[in-house]
C-alpha cells in the first residue's frame, strides 16, 4: 500500500510534468490553445503587469554594439558590429583598407575549398584548357579593422552581445526561487490558462520586469511575426531540397523591434548546405526587421525569441 | 487494533509524505521547463517565399582603363548567366548608389540594403606584366554584412568569358547550395538551309551561346550528339559512310573514327558515366537491341534481345543501371534494366508514347519526350517511373539533356511552318523559367557537358 501510493504519486506528478512540460515547449501549441485565452481574458491584467517595463530598455540600448565599422548608420553597425570577432574568423580576404593593389587580393584558397569542393574553380579548371591559369594566393593576413565579417554558419560564435543576453538569463534565474516554488505552483494551478504566474515580478528590481509569465504573445502577435519573416525568407533551392536543414536561431530584439546585433545561429549540422541555410535565415530576419507588430507591453517576453527555420513543409512536391 | 490503525495512518501520511516530496521534486523541475520555454518566445517558420535572389553586380573595375572592357564584359556575362538560371535577379544598375572604386575597401553595406540587393559582387582587372590578366571577385552577403567568397585567377586576356563563367558557378554555388552550370558547353546539330535540304553540321559553343565552332562540315547528315564524362570527346551518329554509324569525335584533335565493327546501322549512341564505354542500338532486320562496347579492349555486349526496336539508352550516374525505351508491350516506353541487361522493368505508365530518357546526374531522376494526343512533352519521373512531371509542352519538344547539376533541361523545340525550325531551349525543374538558347542558325539535338573543370 505504501509503495502503491507512492508509486502513484510519482506517477502521477510524472504525468502531468510531462504534460506541462511537453505542452509548453510545443510552439505549435503555443499559438493553438494556451494564448487564445490570454488574449481575450488578461487584457486588463497584461497591461498593469507590463506597467514597469518602458524604463528598462533604456539601459538595454547602450549595449548595441557599437559602430565602428564601416558603416555609419548605427542599425547597420549592430548588424555586423563585431568588427573584431570578424577577423579572427576565416575569411582572411577582407580587403585591407587600400593598401596596394597587388598581392594580396585574397583570394579564398580555403575557402573554395571548403564551400565548393567539386567545383574548385580557380585554381585547376582553368589548367585543362589553356586557358585562365589559376591559381589563388593565400589569403593575406592584415588586420583588418571593420571589414567583413562572417559569421559563419556552424558555430555560433560568441559574439558582443553577450551581455544583452545575460540580463535575461538574471531574470529567468531570480524566478526559480525554490522557496516560492509552491506558492507559484498553486497561482498556476487556479488560474491556468490566463496568466500564469509572474514569478520573479518583485525580485528583480531592474527594468520592472513584468516578465511574467503572465503575459505571452498572443496568436494575432505570432502570426503577423510569422508572416512577416517567411516574407523575407528565401530558402535556396539547395536548402529546400535538402532534408531535416532546420536552423535555430536565437534573436535580441530593442524595444522598437530592431534587432541588437546579429541573430545567433544556436544549432549546427555536417550538411554542406547548412551554412547556406543559416545564412539565408539571418538575412531574412535582418531584412525584415523591424518588428513593429510586437506590442512594447510585452517587451520582456519577446527582447530575446528563438526563430525555427524549417524548410521541410515547403517541399510537399 | 488501535495501535494497528496508527501505524497504518502512519505508514499512510509517511507514504503521502514521500509522495509529496515526489511532486514536489517533480513540479520544481516542470516549473523550471515551464519558466524557461515561455520566458522565451519560440517560433517556428515553416513558409518561405523563394524567389530569385537579388544581387548587384556593378561594373570589375579595372587598375588600368584599358583593362576596363574586359571588367564591364565579365559582368555582363555573369549577370546574364545568372539571370537566365532564373535562381538571381541582377539589380538594374542604374538603381547602384554606390560607385565601387576601391575593390580593397569593404563596401557600405547600406548603400545596397537600401536597393535591396541581397547580395554583391566586386570584381577588378588587373594586367600583369607577363601579358596575362589578374581577375579578382568579392561576394558580399549584403544583410549579413560580410564577404562570402573572394576569389582570384590569372589568365589570357582572351580566356575573360571562360573566367566569368567560372566565377558564375562560384556565385551560384555559394549562395544557392548547388553546384553550378556556367562553366559548360552544347554539343548540337546545327541547321541551315532550306527546309527540305538542311545541312547539318555538328557545332559546340558555350553554354549561353557564345565562341560557336563547327566541328564537321554539313556534307552529311549527323544526330544524336553526345558529351563524353570524362574527355574532350563527342560520339555521334552520322550517314558519312552512307549507313548510319556512331562516331567517335575528339574535339580538340578533330580525329574522328567509327566505333564498332557493326553488320547494320548504329544510332542512339551515349557514353557510361566512366567515358570508357559506348552504348547504343544496332538495328538487325525489323529490330534494333542494345549493345555496349568498351573503347579500349574494343569488346562489345549485347544487352538486350528481343523481337522489339529497343534504343535510347542512358546509364545510370553510377552505372549500375541503364534506362531505355522500347516498344516490346506494342507501343514506346520507358525501361529501366541492370547494366548487364538483366531485369528490364517498365516505368513509364501512363498515356502516350515515352521516348528520349536521359538519367539525371544526380540519379534522381528520368528525363523523357512524352507524345500525347498529337503533342509533345518534356518531363520527368524517378526511376521507379512515379512522380512523372511535365515541364513543357508544345508542337514539337525533343531531346532533353541534362545540366551537370541536374536542376536544368535543354531540349530543341520545333516551330511549324515554312519559315520554322528547331531551336534550343533550356527549362529548370520547376517547369519555369524556360529561355530560349541562342544560336546563329536552327539547332537541334543539343548535348550538355560536364563542368570543364
Amino acid at each position: 500500500m505504501k509503495t502503491g501510493l507512492a508509486v502513484s504519486f510519482v506517477g502521477h506528478a510524472a504525468l502531468a510534468a510531462w504534460g506541462l512540460v511537453s505542452i509548453t515547449g510545443d510552439p505549435g501549441e503555443f499559438e493553438m490553445q494556451a494564448s487564445l485565452p490570454v488574449e481575450i481574458v488578461t487584457i486588463a491584467e497584461m497591461t498593469e503587469i507590463t506597467a514597469g517595463t518602458a524604463d528598462g530598455d533604456p539601459e538595454v540600448e547602450p549595449q548595441a554594439p557599437e559602430p565602428e565599422p564601416v558603416v555609419e548608420d548605427e542599425r547597420v553597425d549592430v548588424l555586423n558590429p563585431d568588427g573584431e570577432p570578424l577577423d579572427q574568423t576565416e575569411e582572411a580576404a577582407a580587403p585591407p583598407p587600400d593598401p596596394e593593389p597587388e598581392p594580396e587580393p585574397v583570394s579564398e584558397p580555403e575557402e573554395t575549398a571548403e564551400a565548393l569542393p567539386e567545383t574548385e574553380p580557380a585554381p585547376e579548371p582553368l589548367a585543362n584548357v589553356p586557358l585562365p591559369p589559376e591559381k589563388p594566393e593565400p589569403p593575406q593576413r592584415e588586420p583588418e579593422p571593420e571589414p567583413e565579417p562572417e559569421t559563419e554558419v556552424a558555430e555560433p560564435q560568441p559574439e558582443p552581445e553577450p551581455e544583452q543576453s545575460q540580463p535575461l538569463d538574471l531574470t529567468n534565474q531570480n524566478d526559480f526561487n525554490p522557496d516560492r516554488v509552491a506558492a507559484l505552483l498553486d497561482k498556476s494551478l487556479e488560474e491556468e490558462g490566463g496568466a500564469v504566474d509572474a514569478p520573479n515580478t518583485g525580485d528583480t528590481a531592474s527594468l520592472g520586469s513584468s516578465q511574467g509569465l503572465g503575459s505571452r504573445l498572443t496568436v494575432n502577435e505570432i502570426d503577423a511575426l510569422r508572416q512577416q519573416i517567411s516574407r523575407c525568407w528565401n530558402p535556396p533551392v539547395g536548402v529546400q531540397e535538402a532534408q531535416n536543414l532546420v536552423v535555430r536561431l536565437n534573436l535580441e530584439l530593442a524595444p522598437d523591434g530592431f534587432l541588437y546585433g546579429t541573430p545567433q545561429v544556436m544549432n549546427s549540422s555536417f550538411d554542406n548546405t547548412f551554412q547556406i541555410a543559416s545564412e539565408a535565415a539571418v538575412r531574412a530576419v535582418i531584412q525584415c526587421q523591424p518588428y513593429t507588430m510586437l506590442p512594447v507591453e510585452k517587451y520582456d517576453v519577446w527582447r530575446n525569441m528563438i526563430l525555427n527555420f524549417d524548410p521541410r513543409q515547403m517541399l510537399a512536391g | 487494533m488501535r495501535s494497528k490503525i496508527g501505524r497504518v495512518e502512519t505508514g499512510h501520511r509517511m507514504a503521502v509524505r514521500r509522495g509529496i516530496f515526489a511532486l514536489l521534486a517533480v513540479i520544481v523541475m516542470a516549473v523550471f521547463t515551464v519558466n524557461e520555454t515561455l520566458a522565451q518566445v519560440e517560433v517556428d517558420i515553416t513558409e518561405g517565399r523563394p524567389r530569385p535572389t537579388p544581387i548587384a553586380l556593378p561594373d570589375f573595375i579595372a587598375s588600368v582603363p584599358e583593362a576596363q572592357q574586359i571588367g564591364s564584359d565579365m559582368t555582363g556575362v555573369i549577370s546574364n548567366n545568372l539571370q537566365r538560371s532564373g535562381l538571381f535577379a541582377p539589380v538594374n544598375p542604374a538603381a547602384f548608389i554606390e560607385r565601387t572604386t576601391n575593390f580593397d575597401d569593404a563596401p557600405n553595406f547600406d548603400n545596397w540594403r537600401v536597393i535591396n540587393a541581397e547580395a554583391l559582387v566586386t570584381g577588378r582587372v588587373t594586367p600583369e606584366p607577363d601579358g596575362r590578366i589578374r581577375v579578382e571577385f568579392r561576394l558580399w552577403d549584403v544583410f549579413g554584412g560580410q564577404q562570402m567568397l573572394g576569389q582570384q585567377y590569372f589568365t589570357d586576356p582572351q580566356n575573360w568569358r571562360r573566367v566569368a563563367h567560372i566565377i558564375s558557378d562560384a556565385i551560384y554555388q555559394r549562395i544557392t547550395g548547388e553546384a553550378g552550370y556556367f562553366d559548360t558547353r552544347i554539343v548540337f546539330v546545327d541547321e541551315t538551309g532550306a527546309k527540305d535540304a538542311r545541312s547539318k553540321r555538328l557545332a559546340i559553343m558555350d553554354q549561353d551561346g557564345f565562341n560557336i565552332r563547327y566541328l564537321t562540315d554539313g556534307n552529311s547528315l549527323v544526330l544524336t550528339p553526345r558529351f563524353s564524362p570524362t574527355n574532350q570527346e563527342v560520339t555521334y551518329m552520322s550517314y558519312e559512310s552512307g549507313q548510319p554509324r556512331v562516331y567517335l569525335l575528339n574535339i580538340e584533335t578533330g580525329q574522328r573514327e567509327v566505333v564498332g565493327d557493326f553488320p547494320g546501322m548504329t544510332f542512339a549512341p551515349r557514353f557510361s558515366p566512366d567515358g570508357q564505354r559506348v552504348i547504343m542500338s544496332l538495328q538487325q532486320g525489323g529490330n534494333a537491341n542494345i549493345y555496349a562496347m568498351d573503347l579500349r579492349s574494343r569488346q562489345t555486349v549485347r544487352l538486350t534481345n528481343s523481337p522489339s526496336i529497343d534504343t535510347g539508352p542512358s546509364f545510370a550516374p553510377d552505372g549500375r543501371r541503364i534506362v531505355f525505351e522500347s516498344d516490346r508491350s506494342g507501343s514506346q516506353q520507358i525501361y529501366v534494366m541492370g547494366a548487364d541487361g538483366s531485369g528490364a522493368t517498365r516505368i513509364s505508365q501512363g498515356e502516350g508514347r515515352y521516348s528520349t530518357p536521359v538519367w539525371s546526374p544526380r540519379g534522381d531522376l528520368i528525363a523523357f519526350t512524352k507524345q500525347l494526343q498529337g503533342r509533345f512533352l518534356i518531363g520527368v519521373m524517378r526511376p521507379d517511373g512515379t512522380g512523372e512531371r511535365i515541364l513543357t509542352e508544345g508542337f514539337h519538344n525533343e531531346g532533353p539533356t541534362w545540366a551537370p547539376n541536374g536542376r536544368v533541361l535543354m531540349f530543341f523545340r520545333d516551330i511549324p511552318g515554312a519559315q520554322g525550325g528547331p531551336q534550343l531551349w533550356s527549362v529548370d525543374l520547376t517547369g519555369f523559367n524556360e529561355q530560349r538558347v541562342p544560336t546563329p542558325s536552327f539547332g537541334s539535338d543539343p548535348a550538355w557537358s560536364p563542368l570543364l573543370n
